[in-house]
């Protein structure tokens, strides 16, 4: 009975981890200028979460490591400079993007330009991060997450000729727009294969002490709460490509469309229903990158870690959050458009993805640590193989996306 | 006319024995075209299509009840300067075609005005001038459609 | 026992379970005709910075110099023999705050993180 709660909760937490600015925007703009033929990505992108959260879970169960002691334990210091680097570039920019996904919910409640709210949602994280305790963040973050299923009760409203969503769910080619088409597949495989999110996870599996015995529940937990994630991003794909493309908006390129997408079917409450997801995935997301930084560098540099201690009990922790927060509320605060940034910040991620997957596939297949539960042979392809194509994907289409044309 | 080059560029690449990855042709296609001046009269009149539509959508939902006025206007007004943005890029666009040109200009020209006509009118929370705006809106947009088929109109 | 791979880059902690840091080098007494001998780990930025190469290693040594004082002109060092446990963490038979490993957190704290209302 408490393995069944404590799976819940997994369950309800991840969705609330996985759902962030990153795949609302991506899910939004794919489903507006291709509808459906994009979901594909999706379903790649939460299949391979999957795998890497069941894998980071079972890891943290096994050995007793995070992902970043095991990193740096196994390859040494100067090999683990360079997934850290990459990582606290991505969580900087991602963090930067979250920030101004609240801030434009704040916006679109207020009138008040999101610019001037970016320093004072800075400042309210930092506070629940100051004060907060790990479950007390966790389960906050999750229980309010909920509130984006609506973009699944939405998606449902519209009925959607589901053969149609079905059929996009296999990779095709696209008819016009193909760098865009590229582009796009790669934000959204980037924002659903969110470093942080694995990583965060293993050092959520250590602060909740995880044994062997929770293995089965690590395999329930990461299965169905990305499917779930993956299945609210599937909606918010839907909605764009029923709403926004069926009214002729092909273009997703500033944040004002975004409640557009639930307007047409809740009306006004379509309005406060966006705006809340949207304040609320973000908002949590930003919590979870701010203690993923700072678990982070205090695991690799062997410094005391943990969100249940007090500050002062923890010095270099809470100071690597609140100068991430600081840093990241600046190109928010500047005027940097968020949505612009979200996209970048989402094929980035994917860009470095194999940085911080690949040394981490070294290590669930090593004994040392793992002993007999090892990866099998499925688990490491399947991810290989998707990390492998996001990784040429977003190489050849990045530069094209800056540089090219448009 | 992409793809009468597309073709062009598959017949070029295996006469020289390799095999083209198509997305990587395509991607190859994108580049080559992308910079064309009648491809960048293309892309912009379909951001100002899509911008047109954002703003035609937004005043429904308005009018409906259904979008805060606040939001609605500055909704509009980001639409407007989209258009006016796509509006200007189209006029400096070197084209072959410049009596084509200058009718999209127009139509592009005369949906921004439109649009932030609207903005002020929804801020005002005047009813009769939205619908107006709402109107000349839908005139423009049926513009923009006659002037962009006619300039992508196969020439004899 | 293989000592760059057991021993390098494991977390340390004290006898009170503190994390202290990480083993971020190995000082080993060469012997003739023998393998050598560890005598003590060092931690701290100075040796990661000499990982890194002898450039960085004397920058680190400078930086950490001017603002340690001559106390952390060095690496930290802990005598091998101090050693009680090796599992998943090295545990040495020492008190961190008989050491001067935490000193910039101890700066931090009192300076900074500790004037913060609410930092417990």
């Amino acid at each position: 009975m408490k393995k069944l709660l404590e799976i819940s909760l997994g369950v309800v937490t991840s969705v609330g981890g996985f759902l962030e600015v990153g795949s609302v925007a991506t899910a939004a703009q794919a489903g507006a200028a291709f509808r459906f033929q994009l979901i594909w990505a999706v379903v790649l992108g939460t299949f391979c979460i999957i795998f890497l959260v069941e894998m980071a879970g079972r890891f943290a169960a096994v050995s007793h490591h995070t992902i970043a002691d095991g990193i740096r334990e196994r390859f040494g210091f100067n090999a683990f400079l360079w997934p850290l680097l990459a990582t606290l570039l991505v969580n900087f920019l991602v963090m930067a993007a979250e920030i101004g996904g609240v801030a434009i919910a704040l916006e679109l409640a207020t009138g008040i330009g999101f610019q001037w709210w970016a320093l004072p949602v800075a400042f309210l994280a930092w506070l629940f991060l100051w004060k907060g305790t790990f479950g007390f963040i966790e389960k906050g973050v999750a229980i309010l997450g909920l509130v984006t299923l609506c973009f699944v009760v939405g998606a449902v409203m519209l009925k959607p000729d589901w053969e149609q969503v079905a059929a996009g769910a296999v990779p095709t080619l696209p008819d016009h727009d193909a760098a865009n088409y590229w582009f796009m597949a790669v934000s959204i495989l980037g924002a659903s294969i969110s470093p942080y999110l694995f990583m965060f996870y293993s050092s959520g599996a250590i602060e909740d002490e995880w044994d062997k015995s929770y293995l089965g529940a690590n395999r329930a937990i990461a299965g169905l709460g990305m499917s779930f994630g993956g299945t609210i991003a599937i909606g918010v794909l839907i909605v764009a490509a029923l709403v926004l493309a069926a009214h002729g908006i092909e273009q997703v390129d500033d944040y004002h469309q975004l409640p557009l997408m639930l307007i047409p079917i809740f009306g006004f409450w379509g309005f406060v229903l966006f705006v809340a997801s949207l304040g609320i995935a973000c908002f949590g997301a930003a919590l979870e990158i701010g203690l993923q930084q700072a678990y982070l560098v205090a695991q690799g540099f062997g410094w005391t870690w943990g969100e249940n201690l007090k500050p002062r009990d923890d010095p270099g922790f809470s100071t690597v959050y609140t100068i991430l927060l600081v840093l990241a509320a600046i190109p928010i605060a500047l005027g940097l458009d968020p949505l612009k940034l979200t996209i970048f910040s989402m094929a980035l991620t994917a860009a470095s993805l194999p940085l911080t997957v690949v040394p981490f596939l070294f290590l669930l297949n090593d004994e040392r640590y793992v002993g007999e539960h090892r990866n099998g042979m499925i688990a490491n392809a399947a991810v290989i193989f998707i990390i492998a194509l996001g990784f040429v994907l977003a190489i050849v289409t990045i530069p094209l996306q800056i540089f090219g044309g448009t | 006319m992409a793809a009468t080059l597309q073709a062009r560029i598959v017949n070029a690449v295996t006469a020289v024995g390799l095999r083209p990855d198509r997305p990587c042709l395509l991607l190859i296609i994108f580049v080559l075209t992308a910079c064309s001046p009648s491809d960048q009269v293309e892309q912009q009149s379909k951001t100002a299509a899509s911008a047109t539509q954002t703003a035609s959508l937004v005043l429904e939902s308005w009018i409906a009840g259904g979008a805060p006025s606040e939001y609605t206007s500055r909704t509009l007004q980001s639409a407007g300067k989209a258009l006016a943005d796509a509006g200007a890029q189209i006029q400096s666009a070197k084209s072959p075609e410049p009596s084509g040109q200058a009718g999209l200009t127009m139509a592009v020209g005369r949906l921004s005005a439109a649009v932030i006509r609207a903005a002020t009118a929804v801020q005002n929370g005047n009813r009769s001038e939205v619908e107006h705006a709402q109107q000349d809106l839908r005139a423009a947009a049926a513009d923009l459609s006659t002037s962009y088929a006619k300039y992508f109109a196969p020439k004899s | 026992m293989k000592l760059l791979r057991d021993i390098l880059d494991k977390q340390v902690v004290d006898r009170e379970q503190v994390k202290i840091g990480k083993v971020d080098g190995l000082v080993a007494e060469l012997r003739p005709g023998e393998p050598p001998k560890i005598v003590a780990v060092e931690l701290g930025s100075i040796t990661l910075g000499r990982r890194l190469g002898e450039r960085p290693g004397r920058w680190m040594a400078r930086v950490a110099a001017r603002l340690g004082g001559k106390r952390h002109a060095e690496p930290h060092r802990i005598a091998w023999n101090k050693v009680r446990d090796i599992g998943v963490d090295i545990e040495f038979d020492i008190d961190v705050r008989e050491t001067a490993i935490f000193d910039w957190q101890d700066w931090l704290r009192d300076h900074v993180i500790g004037r913060i209302p609410g930092a417990g």
